[in-house]
């Protein structure tokens, strides 16, 4: 008897999977459904500042050097930035434009495709704002999220390079080789640099316009081909081609360069990687500089405005 | 040669599972792992299209706000039921209503949705400032009980909008949550797979 036991046992060593098997097997689609769903990230945004003026402007009204502002207003003509910082020659034509007046949103309205009636003025892509065109002529409603966000980001980063101050843990910035991204106490986001926009959409502007618009100006990276090398030369100017731009939106962004503005010669690296020094702390919580590439920041952190109140009509 | 013959499909008559069974166990790790990971659960449905983006921060879990472009007939569709504005799960506006906006110019008027006036009040959304509040209160009360951080009031929103909603009406759930000390949004978008 024992021994049969025994040869029972030596024969059933092998464990019988096949139940284990089932259940694995019905596990695992039911997991692969439940983690393919949609991919989400989140935007970080701040308060809204409604009617309030930037708290920031009672403190440096007598700064020699105050901190770029950037505003961006979103019509259903289009986009129309504004920022504190006009050349010379503009700021006299500027200057009848008071802060209030700038809150209130854009006096001139962008005009598409007969080119733009201020150098601050963005239309809406060609193509759509010609078909919203027709239809607001008859008086019938167009909404469109078809905007010019490959200019809008071309135009900020204009504004960036030329009297922005780009932080100092970007490649890009003078003070790059001496900051340390770990020192104590460091909080990134009071560094004195200009890296926020603010964003006034009109009430019936889609919210998707509004994110987008967020898109373009956060980073460069959705111009341009990285795999092309920098070809500019000063005084001249190339537009590297991307998906999202025509020949015809190429022939506008080559046909505005302006050989008085050193900006304008420089090359759209857009999608290239520079470096931003970043603090990486280990398991041991010891805390080490490290590098990381990244496209091109522009103006990471959004404000968004409250813009105008719409008028309800029945 | 006779003997050996019946002999093996006698061995192998049993399938070796041993070394399947290790590789279903990797990828049932694996996908358990990414499973947890996932602080936000969004359903997406024909009312709630998340506009898409290029961001790549992770969300983190706090308050949800979620703003679906809901009308009545949707929302007494049996069939699909939704609800204009929801925190946490729990309803607080039923559906948005057709409205014409009139430009700031008195140029064309334009077509779009906005919130009921029964459910506005100077345009703070009423129900949805309660709401807040109450979750507000709670945060704080959480983080003095336990003394930390992570739980504790930090005034942030996860704002889930649909895309083709009208930035006025997420101006009004803005401001309201700006009422309701909720001075930071993240909003929530989908990237593109």
């Amino acid at each position: 008897m024992p021994g049969k036991g025994r040869r029972g046992l030596s024969k059933d060593e092998e464990l019988n999977l096949v139940p284990v098997m089932n259940l694995v097997s019905i596990l695992i689609p039911f997991l692969v459904m439940a983690s393919s769903q949609m991919q989400i990230a989140v935007i970080d945004s701040t308060m809204p500042a409604i009617g309030d003026p930037q708290p920031q402007e009672e403190t440096e009204e007598e700064d020699e050097d105050p901190p770029l502002q950037l505003n961006i207003v979103i019509t259903d003509q289009g986009f129309s930035v504004r920022h504190n910082k006009t050349p010379a020659e503009e700021e006299e034509a500027a200057s009848a434009n008071s802060e209030e007046e700038e809150a209130e949103g854009p006096e001139v309205p962008c005009v598409d495709e007969d080119g733009n009636t201020t150098t601050d003025c963005l239309g809406v892509n060609s193509a759509v704002g010609g078909e919203c065109a027709e239809k607001r002529a008859k008086g019938e409603p167009c909404v469109t999220d078809n905007y010019n966000y490959a200019g809008l980001t071309e135009y900020v980063a204009n504004v960036k390079e030329e009297f922005g101050k780009v932080c100092p843990y970007m490649e890009g910035s003078a003070d790059y080789g001496s900051f340390d991204p770990c020192q104590p106490g460091l909080d990134e986001a009071t560094l004195e640099c200009d890296r926020t926009a603010i964003i006034a959409p009109e009430g019936a502007i889609p919210y998707s316009v509004l994110i987008r618009a967020m898109d373009a100006v956060r980073e460069e990276s959705r111009r341009g081909n990285p795999r092309e090398p920098d070809s500019a030369t000063p005084g001249s100017r190339t537009v590297l081609k991307d998906n999202d731009m025509d020949d015809a939106m190429i022939a506008k962004a080559l046909g505005s360069f302006n050989p008085e503005r050193p900006s304008d010669a420089r090359v759209d690296r857009a999608g290239a990687r520079i470096a931003r020094k970043v603090c990486m702390q280990d398991d041991m919580g010891q805390r080490s500089v490290g590098n990381i590439e990244i496209a091109n920041e522009l103006f990471p952190y959004v404000v968004i405005a409250g813009g105008t109140a719409m008028v309800r009509s029945e | 040669m006779a003997k050996v013959k019946p002999r093996r499909p006698e061995m192998d008559d049993n399938l070796n599972i041993t070394s399947m069974m290790d590789i279903f166990t990797i990828i049932l790790v694996f996908l358990l792992k990414s499973y947890s990971t996932e602080s936000i659960a969004v359903q997406p449905s024909n009312e709630l299209q998340l506009p898409l983006s290029t961001a790549v921060t992770m969300p983190e879990i706090s308050v949800k706000v979620t703003v679906s472009n809901c009308l009545e007939e949707q929302h007494t569709n049996p069939a699909v039921n939704c609800f204009a504005l929801v925190v946490d799960d729990k309803p607080v506006v039923d559906y948005l209503e057709p409205v014409k906006y009139k430009g700031a110019e008195g140029e064309e008027p334009q077509l779009t949705v906005a919130f009921p006036d029964s459910d506005l009040e100077n345009q703070l959304i009423t129900g949805l400032a309660d709401k807040l509040e109450t979750a507000a209160e709670r945060a704080k009360k959480m983080g003095e009980l336990t003394g930390s951080d992570e739980l504790g009031f930090k005034g942030r929103v996860l704002l889930l909008a649909d895309e083709s909603l009208p930035f006025e009406v997420i101006r009004q759930v803005m401001y309201t949550a700006g009422q309701a000390q909720y001075g930071e949004f993240r909003f929530v978008v989908r990237k593109p797979s």
